[in-house]
């Protein structure tokens, strides 16, 4: 008897598992194809360039095949080059996060209207040009700069200080770019963090540090992965403040890739530089995204 | 008013000034190198100098001293520094 009355059942079933099949292969291609104007726009400004670059960087100079251009890169020069672009990126993101964390904190903390009003001394540097900010911090910085002559006005130094055109003059123009880069992330997902945890702990008898400590910082580690992360890829190509501030003393990776176009003419080995310095940034942020978990990097989840 | 709690976890505002004050330090970091090229703007000088120099005004003046087809106002108010 339920045998009988359980057969159409099975039979309904196998229609309509076979139905949705149909179904779901047609929102699919549906799908696919709504993403194909995006698919192609993406194929013609990123991956036939990169794809172009990269087969640019197995010819010499005068059009023949070689790997001259990437074992060109283990001279000291370049090694030494490589390295320093590392130190330069990892002291920027370095500083960045140790004076950036604070203030997205504070503008946490605070109400969504103050802290909207006092953004605005993040996002008006983010909007200024690199090239007049880096300008206007060569004008504060140089021998007779702002910043030297007050120094020396009010007695505290008697010859000035060279504070610009070496790494230290590099450094603090950079961290300037880059700041807005790892406070916007980092404010967002602070944001998204549930003042309840906090009154929470306060409840359970945790000092104000200590509830920041287990509570807070925990939570925000993923926003500040994602902000670390695109601080220092950011830095990784960075050319005008290096080359403006750095004073010929700073060597980045970038720098050598401008000299082998604009002063060698040599396209086939600024192209194994520009490859090189591709797929260290992508190893860099797959390490990122296994380490910290950072689902994309919109700092928010 | 500085011994009133700032947040939930009752800690008052006394006992974070450093955080108000490193904020406010970040602050003027960001937002000075973004004013100062406004009085530069009105510099006289061909190098990068400030407090803008003797002659102030060129950078301004240039865009005065065009021919007057390529003035973006008609206005003969130049200003004479």
């Amino acid at each position: 008897m339920t045998m009988v009355l359980n057969h159409p059942g099975i039979a309904d079933a196998d229609h309509n598992a076979d139905a949705l099949k149909r179904q779901g292969s047609r929102e699919r291609r549906a799908l696919a194809s709504l993403t194909l104007p995006g698919a192609i726009l993406i194929f013609l400004v990123l991956i036939l360039p990169i794809g172009w670059l990269f087969w640019l960087s197995f010819f010499g100079p005068s059009g023949e095949p070689t790997l001259e251009n990437y074992t060109r890169m283990l001279k000291p020069i370049y090694v030494r080059t490589f390295i320093s672009t590392f130190e330069v990126a990892g002291l920027v993101t370095l500083v960045c996060v140790l004076i950036g964390y604070p203030v997205a904190y504070l503008l946490s903390q605070l109400s969504e209207r103050t802290a909207g009003l006092l953004m605005i001394f993040v996002v008006l540097p983010f909007w200024t040009s690199v090239l007049v900010r880096t300008y206007a911090w060569l004008v504060l910085l140089q021998r007779t700069g702002l910043v030297n002559t007050w120094l020396i006005e009010a007695g505290l130094i008697s010859t000035p200080l060279p504070l610009v055109h070496n790494m230290l003059g590099t450094v603090i123009g950079m961290v300037h770019v880059m700041l807005p880069f790892l406070i916007l992330p980092l404010y967002a997902s602070m944001r998204a963090i549930d003042p309840v945890y906090m009154r929470a702990a306060a409840n359970c008898g945790a000092t104000p540090s200590q509830a920041f400590r287990q509570v807070f910082l925990p939570m925000s580690l993923p926003g500040l992965a994602a902000g670390v992360a695109l601080v220092f890829v950011l830095c990784l190509g960075f050319f005008v403040t290096p080359a403006l501030l750095g004073g010929g003393r700073v060597a980045m990776w970038a720098m050598q890739i401008a000299n082998n176009i604009s002063v060698y003419g040599n396209w086939g080995a600024a192209s194994a530089l520009g490859v090189v310095l591709l797929v260290v940034t992508a190893i860099i942020l797959y390490v990122f995204k296994r380490l910290f978990r950072v689902d994309g990097f919109e700092g928010v989840r | 008013m500085l011994n009133r709690p700032a947040t939930e976890t009752q800690i008052t505002h006394f006992q974070r000034l450093w955080l108000y004050m490193l904020v406010a330090l970040v602050f003027a970091f960001l937002i000075i190198p973004c004013l100062i090229v406004i009085p530069m703007s009105f510099s006289g000088s061909k190098y990068l100098e400030f407090p803008p120099g003797a002659g102030a005004c060129n950078g301004t003046r240039l865009i005065w001293d065009r021919p007057s087809g390529a003035r973006p106002l008609s206005c003969r108010c130049a200003p004479r520094c």
